[in-house]
């Protein structure tokens, strides 16, 4: 084959090589040219080592409040979308100073249902998307019982190991 | 209550689900200590509602559901509690990004063929069982490289820095 | 066989979130919070803005919803979303380079006033060394550059979709990648 490095045009062939995407069959006629290709093996060598030195760059995890913040917005969002719909056609009333108070009071006893009501849901039949959650997540752990039956990952533990920490 | 009524209607059901740092980690049941796994939770529904679940998949991603759920019920008790003691160690022995490179290392080793899946599996506990001096010393030796081709080693590699101190 | 009904299953999610599930949404939000947070982490390198950007991103998915159409791969979309936010901050934030960085994600071990003498703390401190110098030179690429790297070396993209995200075509990604990743082994060569 042409030496990727030299003609540019199968460079992606090196790249793709590199990020383990390329199809067996091409796989093995790059791995036979850079045999001969010191170019190409050094390319290889770099990317391999640029792979494990980005590998090395983890991320933090997320906060443990991340969602509930979220959540906290949409619903603000919400609710300020019902005003804005709701009150958006009245402004010229609002240039009234007692009215914009009113309305407060308004939402503060709404806010008072809702979070009193907190498990209202649009959905018609309840159990629906417990049951899609619950499949992805089964899905999910099925899969690593196998991956950890298959590799073993962890070190040995016990129900008391467990218990402890 | 009409205003009430609007406001729910228009929420979504967005329970504020438990953030990151709470999951993995398992909770002390009275009878069971060891937390059960979403598997277990799902093998507890109601029938019906199973089946309305397992309705809803594209009919492969079932049929291969169906397949590793039958494989986990028709272990011995002892081999469950065995799978759910591996579960939650690894949950918490792995933080988020090398549980996520475990599994693409393990997606990428379900693509070989048997034969090689066989002989990967074998040299990573022979790998597991080395110290790690011993065990980078194996890798990188003449030997191994001549054994598995790259992508072997790399899949091989990678299991092993998962599991170094 | 499987990551594509996966891909599909994410539009068919995203279109019960369009019909009020709410639950549907907390199942993206679960699959996605980590590699979406990650990502714009690894773009604008500051925890406490990447989370806030995450926010927003997830809030633009869910008030997007009465319209939403899969005409693109859920995770195109997600991402083209999340791209946008950081290269707009980015840019934002060119003007306030001087300003001290508020978020230190690596010195956070060893104080500098308490004699090190232990191996396994030097080892940290090399450790941290070596990952800030992977933090530099990702920082010093060109921004749409840092982009397609982040998404193609830890999202695993595919080129047809980065390039849907960045809005470009397909060869000008390869170009794209091919002069990033020689940038990065360049910078990052002494490393080997």
């Amino acid at each position: 084959m042409k030496c990727p490095i030299e003609t540019q045009e199968n460079a992606e062939l090196l790249l793709s090589y590199s990020a383990r995407r390329l199809n067996p069959e091409s796989t093995a006629i790059l791995e036979a040219h850079m045999e001969l290709c010191p170019a190409c093996q050094e390319f290889r060598d770099g990317q391999r080592a640029l792979w494990e030195a980005l590998d090395q760059w983890e991320a933090r995890p997320v906060s443990a409040d991340f969602d509930r913040r979220l959540y906290r917005r949409i619903e603000e969002q919400d609710r300020m979308g019902w005003w804005a719909r709701t009150f958006g056609s009245m402004r010229p009333v609002f240039l009234r100073p007692a009215l914009p108070l009113a309305a407060m009071a308004c939402l503060v006893l709404v806010a008072g249902f809702i979070i009193d009501e907190p498990r209202q849901t649009v959905v018609p039949t309840a159990e629906v998307p417990q049951v899609v959650r619950e499949v992805e997540q089964v899905e999910r752990t099925l899969e690593d019982l196998e991956m950890l039956r298959q590799f073993n990952l962890v070190a040995p533990v016990s129900n008391s190991d467990l218990s402890r920490s | 209550m009409a205003l009430v009524a609007s406001l729910a209607a228009q929420r979504p059901a967005l329970k504020a689900p438990r953030g990151p740092a709470e999951k993995g980690m398992p909770r002390a049941g009275k009878k069971d200590r060891i937390p059960r796994t979403p598997v277990d939770r799902f093998n507890r529904m109601p029938p019906e509602d199973r089946q309305k679940a397992l309705e809803k998949l594209p009919p492969e991603r079932r049929k291969r559901l169906e397949d590793q759920l039958n494989q986990y019920n028709h272990l011995t008790p002892e081999q469950r509690r065995q799978e759910r003691l591996r579960y939650q160690a690894f949950n918490q022995q792995f933080p988020p990004d090398k549980q996520n490179q475990a599994r693409r290392l393990f997606r990428q080793f379900g693509e070989l063929p048997a034969e090689r899946q066989g002989s990967l599996r074998k040299e990573f506990e022979s790998l597991r069982a080395l110290p790690d001096t011993e065990r980078r010393a194996r890798i990188n030796s003449d030997e191994f490289r001549s054994k598995y081709d790259s992508h072997e080693q790399k899949i091989l590699r990678d299991l092993s820095g998962l599991v170094s101190k | 066989m499987v990551a594509v009904a996966a891909l599909e299953y994410d539009a068919e999610l995203m279109l019960r979130v369009k019909e009020g599930d709410g639950a549907s949404f907390g199942l993206l939000l679960e699959k996605y919070r980590l590699p979406v947070i990650h990502f714009l982490y690894r773009m604008v390198q500051d925890h406490g803005i990447s989370e806030e950007l995450g926010q927003e991103v997830f809030l633009r998915v869910y008030r997007s919803r009465a319209t939403y159409e899969p005409t693109a791969k859920f995770t195109t979309w997600l991402f083209r979303i999340a791209t946008h936010l950081a290269l707009n901050w980015l840019r934002d934030g060119k003007n306030e380079k001087g300003q001290e960085r508020l978020d230190d994600d690596f010195g956070q071990t060893a104080s500098r006033d308490v004699p090190d003498r232990r191996p396994t703390v030097e080892h940290s401190l090399v450790h941290q060394a070596k990952l800030e110098e992977v933090r530099r030179a990702v920082e010093l690429l060109p921004e749409k550059q840092r982009a397609a790297v982040l998404m193609h070396k830890y999202e695993e993209m595919e080129y047809s979709q980065i390039a849907a995200v960045l809005n470009c075509s397909e060869s000008a990604i390869k170009s794209l990648l091919f002069r990033a990743y020689e940038s990065l082994r360049v910078r990052l060569a002494h490393m080997a």
